[in-house]
This record gives structure tokens, sequence and C-alpha cells, in this order.
């Protein structure tokens, strides 16, 4: 037996012997792995329902975009990946996306398109210079008139018509810090906003889900769209067109995208946004509400916070009704009340889940 | 529908059975810690049941593997370099040498680079061939070669610099 042997059999078993000490307890019953495997498999059948059936063609685009030259793998298959040849794209972009600090380094995002008969488009996402292996890969049917979300570990791309000037990304699980690159590709008149998660996987915080902006500042999503507020001082509040998101404009950036939550049907939902405004904090306290509203007003528990303005604005086309209050100074747990149809009053407190 | 529904349950609850030791013992030396190690079997299990129906029959565990394997947990990198090893069992029969084994072999495997962590783990432990590692990671046959062996380089000082320290 020769040294090299003897070490290999040394090290399996020292393997062998730290495996069989370690626990084989998973934490949590099967029944809970059910539950969250369900709900991933509904979310994701409804988000990419579009693109299902171009499943089957994912992943063979690191080749063509000349980057690594690892194939992807597909579940259950032992057979050599399928790899396409193509001589030249309708459009291709490097997109340069900061990273965080030395533990995840700026990346280039290659994205290259190519024409469908259809008039649709073929689109070819991966990582090239980066240590990363790449999950690169593609997808066709890309409609320009209604975008497409793509992943590749920690980097998500929108791709939205050339006219989108805002995007916002969000997600029920955690992204952390998010960034976003705005690259065009006008050959086929497309814009990328390209996101990057602070590390995460963003498939692992799927599902992911995105809306783009017109210039008007109306929410685009699934090719359909929302509606748009705005209050008598300019901001902006936004819902989509399912009613399952909403957002309001914050001072550090045209789409606030930590205001997005998801619609209840009952209520609506409702954020405080801070706001610096010289040596004092401005709280804006709003709430969307599937009724009419009027009488609105913001309480804070009895204490007395002079409260700017509180408009309550029809939601266009939606016959639901926007509230904001403007608060001067720190607040806590700021309480909107109003008159709904019904002629009773109704309420909601910032960061209750109603 | 809910028939193929509780037929797909069936067989998925009776696959969790079956595997998870074997996917909890890969990740804990993958990790390197009990509380990471069932995150990611956890996460793994949840991406596998997502696409059960498109797993062949007899695969599911190489598949649930190879998800393992190419998931990064965010508890798995706050930990990345470190290693948090479990007490020993309070067993009188229990032999310091081989704990001394378990935790050195463990710690070792947290200092290497991750992708040449995880070619050990599968190499070594799970007995993989080259082919089956590279298709696991997604990787080359040559690149499973060359971290293969600067893995067993690294480990192979590092278990020489021990025995001599222990002198």
């Amino acid at each position: 037996m020769n040294p090299t042997d003897s070490f290999e059999d040394l090290l399996r078993a020292d393997l062998a012997s730290a495996a069989s000490t370690a626990s084989t307890d998973l934490g949590v019953p099967v029944d809970s792995l059910l539950h969250d495997g369900r709900r991933q498999r509904r979310r994701h059948h409804a988000l990419w329902a579009a693109a299902a059936a171009c499943v089957a063609t994912v992943a063979v685009g690191v080749g063509v975009l000349g980057g690594t030259d690892h194939s992807a793998d597909r579940p259950g298959s032992t057979s050599d990946p399928v790899v396409t040849t193509v001589s030249a794209f309708d459009a291709r972009v490097d997109v340069r996306v900061p990273g965080n600090g030395p533990a995840q380094p700026s990346l280039t995002e290659r994205i290259a398109l190519t024409r469908e008969a259809s008039g649709t488009y073929r689109v070819w996402m991966g990582q090239i210079g980066s240590p990363r292996l790449s999950s690169g890969g593609g997808m066709g049917g890309l409609d320009p008139a209604r975008g497409q979300l793509l992943t590749d570990g920690d980097v998500a791309v929108l791709l939205a018509p050339a006219s989108a000037v805002e995007a916002v990304l969000w997600s029920v699980g955690d992204l952390g810090a998010v960034t976003h690159v705005v690259a065009d590709l006008p050959e086929v008149a497309l814009r990328a906003f390209v996101f990057r998660s602070d590390g995460r996987s963003v498939d692992t915080a799927a599902p992911l889900e995105s809306a783009w902006f017109r210039a008007d500042g109306t929410p685009v999503t699934g090719g359909r769209d929302g509606s748009v507020v705005r209050f008598s001082d300019g901001q902006r509040l936004w819902v989509t067109a399912d009613g399952g998101h909403f957002g309001l404009d914050d001072v550090g950036g045209p789409v606030a995208g930590g205001a997005s939550a998801p619609l209840h049907e009952a209520l609506g939902g409702a954020s405080a946004v801070g706001r610096p405004d010289g040596s004092t904090t401005v709280w804006t306290v709003f709430a969307v509400v599937r009724d009419s509203a009027h009488d609105a007003t913001v309480d804070f528990g009895g204490a007395v916070v002079p409260v700017t303005r509180i408009e309550s604005l029809p939601v266009p086309g939606t016959g639901w009704t926007a509230i904001r209050g403007v608060v001067r100074g720190q607040v806590d747990s700021p309480r909107l009340s109003w008159t709904g149809s019904d002629g009773r009053r109704h309420e909601f407190v910032a960061g209750r889940t109603n | 529908m809910a028939t193929d529904r509780l037929a797909r349950d069936a067989a998925f609850t009776a696959f969790v059975h079956e595997a998870t030791p074997s996917l909890m013992r890969s990740a804990t030396l993958l990790t390197g810690s009990t509380h990471a190690a069932q995150e990611l079997v956890q996460a793994s299990l949840v991406k596998a049941y997502t696409a059960w129906h498109r797993i062949e029959p007899g695969t599911a565990l190489a598949y649930t593997r190879r998800i393992l394997v190419n998931q990064r947990t965010d508890a798995w990198r706050r930990t990345k370099g470190e290693v948090s090893v479990e007490s020993p069992p309070d067993r009188a029969t229990t032999d310091p040498s081989t704990v001394e084994d378990r935790d050195r072999v463990v710690r070792l495997l947290a200092r290497l680079p991750e992708q040449q962590r995880k070619v050990v783990v599968l190499r070594y432990y799970t007995d993989l061939s080259e082919r089956a590692t590279a298709d696991a990671l997604g990787l080359s046959v040559s690149a499973v070669k060359s971290l293969t062996h600067r893995a067993m380089t690294t480990l192979r000082t590092a278990y020489v610099n021990e025995q001599e320290d222990a002198r």
C-alpha cells in the first residue's frame, strides 16, 4: 500500500467516524416540509406558469455566452447536456454589478438575446469573470411587452420594455440588501434591471416578484398596468394590477421597495416610512383600503403629535382608497382610522398584522 | 388530483424517512454543525419536493444530494471558516482517540475552500466516482481531479503537522 492509499484510507475512516456520530434528526416533522413544499409549488407555478414550457431548454447558455464551460444538469438525468451554438446575438450587454465587500466581489452578468420566429426572444444569461460557478442558462418566449424576470445565483434580471423608468423586486423570503444596475439593450428595445442580493441566492428567497414602472409612475406586472395615486405633495402610492402589492415612494429613491407588502383581503396594509427632513423626522403612515373611506384620522395611542396632513384619495379603477398621514416627530404605533362605506369606524395599526 | 397529491406526499414522506440519516451525515461534514446541517437538509428536501414530479424513480437520493451540495445556507456562510463540533456522546465506552479523529477531520474540512470540501465529502465519504462527483457539482471530471488533488495535499499536510504537534 503506498502512502497515498494509506492517507486516503485514514481519511475515509475519519469521515465515516465523524459521520457516524452526527445527529440524524431532521429538526422538523415531515408535515412541516410538506407544508413548505406545497407552498413553494403553488407560488412557483403561479409565477412561472408562462415559462414552464421552456424549462427543458434552460441551462445551455453558459458555453454560448463564452463564460465557463460548466454544463448544467437536469434533475435525474445522467445524459450529456445539450449544447446549442448560436453564431450571433441580436443584442448583448455585459453589466458590471457591484458586490458587497470582499466576501462578495463585483461580477459581470452577460445578457444576450436572439430573436425567435414568433417575434419573441430567447434570452441567455450567465456570469463571467467570476470564480463562482455560473448557473447561466437560456429561456425562450420572452415577450418584450410583458418583460421577464430571470435569476442566476444572487442576481435577478428583470427584462422590461425600453420605456421602463424604474423597477422593484420583492420576495416573501429575505433578500437582504438589494442593489440594482440598469442597462439598455437598444437593438431589441429592452431595458435590463439587474438586481443583486447581499450574497444569498435569489432562488432560495423565491418566489421573486417584480414590477417595472412607466414614465407616469404606473406599475406593470405580468403585462398589466396597475394604479397610481399622487398625494398633494407629489408622493406616489402605487398598487399592482392584481392588488397583490403596493408601495410608497421614499425619499431615498423613486420606489419604496421596503414599503412593498401584500395587500390584505379585508383591509389592505400600511407602513410607516421615515423621511429625514432637516432636523425633523417626518413619518408617512399610509394604508390601502378595499373600500371607500372618509373622515380619516391618525392617532398615536393618545399622544399629542401634530399631523401635518391627512389625505384619502380613490385609487383609480380599483374601488380602493389610499389614506396617508404625514406626521412630524418620531412616533410609535401610528394608528389610521376612517369611516367606511358601512358607516362604521375602521382602523389600521402600522406594524400589526391585520 | 387529490389522489395524485396524496400518493406524491406519501412517496415523499417515505423518502424523507429513508434519506434523512444519509443526508444529515453528509450535511454535517459539509457544515460542521448539526444546526446548519438541519437547515441545509430541510431546504434541500423542500426543493426536492417541488421537483418531485420530475425526479426519476430511484434517483431521488442522488438528486437531493445534488441539491444539498449545490446549496449554500445563510447559517453555513455565517460559520464559514469556523467549525462547531458537537460534544461527544457521554458514554463510558467512547474511545477518546475516536472522538479526536472525528473532531480533527471535521475541523480540517472546515478549513478547506468550499468546493474542495464538497469534493472530499462526495469522493471519500459518499464514495462517488469522479464522474458522479463531477455530475453532482456541475463540474468537469478534470476539475474534480484538480480539486481533489489540492484538497488532499492540504489535508495530508495538516494531518502530518497535527501529528508532529502532538509529539
